[in-house]
């Protein structure tokens, strides 16, 4: 039986060309889990906990969520304590400015779904600038809130794993930071 | 009242369709597009280019929808050109020649290469039939073939030329020596 007593195996030192920034990029991409192929996702075998490629289901995308001010405040994740295990937790905070009837659709639509977030550090080393939160047990939704008065007219949604995920968010990574930005772009790009 | 059969070769007012760049490319259409006046014939045109460029059927959703899709398009036209048979799915990347390729830039002659390399790939949306990959060999070993013979011609012409060029030397030493 496998005993799963992690033991580290690098220093934790200050790298001053990388200093640690807070802060998320404008844009993150929102998937429905159920739309990536996990067949063909792959990790990379070196930096095992890279995902080199994160490859959705034929005819499926990614929507894209925009940050307006600071309102990812909020995506975080935290060790949680497990019954046998310890894991974490993922929270990817946003708001959904669309006030349209489509756009309140999508607030109904969220509250049933499980999906998966790829957000983009600010300021972050090539292979930590993008994060894939959720990948093992999907995030879902704890709390939305439109408040008609106290809001600013958005509806301010977070998702969160609710079961417990195994491991920090995965970095998302292939090669270089070009090809990587290329594959997250393709994420949302329309299905050919 | 009669109603007239539509075919597929002609739109709901019974004019026939342009093709995807005919359409596109046509000036005085763009002129439309930025006036915000597409003919209904525009709009079949539209959708019917839609199909073919991106796989999928245009929805409209919003009151600019035609205008947008009408230069997303012709953008896909200039960069890509028609849909290839074989494409990636969302998030895929792969490598050729040690050269990243996302929807962006494949081609079906690189995604064959690809299947060659590795035959159980899941990148695709489709996977090309055995008699595919086999034709797709045929046509690499022909060039190499082709290859092969312009190398050697190549060479035997060089050889050629410096066999000529040496005699020219040894005749003109000669005449020196005389």
């Amino acid at each position: 039986m496998a005993v799963c007593d992690s033991k580290i195996a690098n220093d934790f030192l200050l790298d001053c060309a990388n200093k640690p920034v807070a802060g998320l990029e404008t844009y993150a991409v929102l998937i429905n889990r159920d739309d990536i192929d996990f067949d063909a996702s792959t990790f990379d075998l070196t930096q095992k906990n890279i995902i080199k490629t994160l490859v959705l289901k034929t005819g499926k995308k990614g929507y894209q969520v925009q940050q307006m001010k600071n309102s990812f405040n909020g995506t975080m994740w935290e060790q949680v304590e497990g019954d046998y295990i310890n894991g974490t937790k993922h929270v990817f905070a946003f708001v959904n400015p669309d006030r349209t009837a489509k756009g309140k659709e999508l607030d109904g639509l969220l509250l049933n779904g499980k999906f998966v977030a790829v957000i983009v550090n600010q300021t972050a080393p090539d292979n930590g600038k993008f994060e894939v939160l959720g990948w093992n047990t999907g995030l879902k939704v704890p709390t939305a809130k439109h408040d008609y008065v106290q809001t600013s007219g958005v509806t301010v949604v977070t998702l969160a794993s609710l079961e417990q995920e195994p491991d920090p968010p995965y970095p998302f990574f292939n090669t270089d930071l070009a090809t990587t930005r290329t594959a997250f772009e393709t994420l949302y790009a329309t299905p050919v | 009242m009669s109603t007239k059969k539509v075919t597929s070769k002609e739109t709901s007012n019974g004019e026939g369709f342009l093709s995807v760049e005919a359409f596109l490319f046509d000036p005085e259409a763009q002129k439309r597009c930025l006036a915000h006046k597409l003919t209904q014939h525009d709009e079949a045109n539209l959708r019917r280019a839609h199909k073919e460029l991106t796989g999928t059927i245009f929805e409209k959703r919003c009151s600019n929808c035609f205008e947008d899709a009408f230069f997303m398009l012709l953008n896909i036209l200039k960069t890509k050109g028609k849909m290839g048979k074989f494409n990636l799915k969302n998030g895929a990347v792969i490598f050729v020649d040690n050269k990243p390729y996302t929807n962006k830039n494949i081609t079906d002659e690189i995604a064959l290469q690809h299947f060659v390399e590795r035959p159980n790939s899941k990148m695709f949306t489709a996977v090309p039939t055995a008699d595919e990959i086999k034709s797709y060999k045929a046509s690499v070993a022909g060039r190499k073939g082709n290859d092969a013979k312009n190398a050697k011609k190549l060479a035997e012409e060089e050889a050629a030329a410096a066999k000529a060029a040496e005699e020219a030397t040894k005749d003109d030493t000669a005449k020196d020596i005389e």
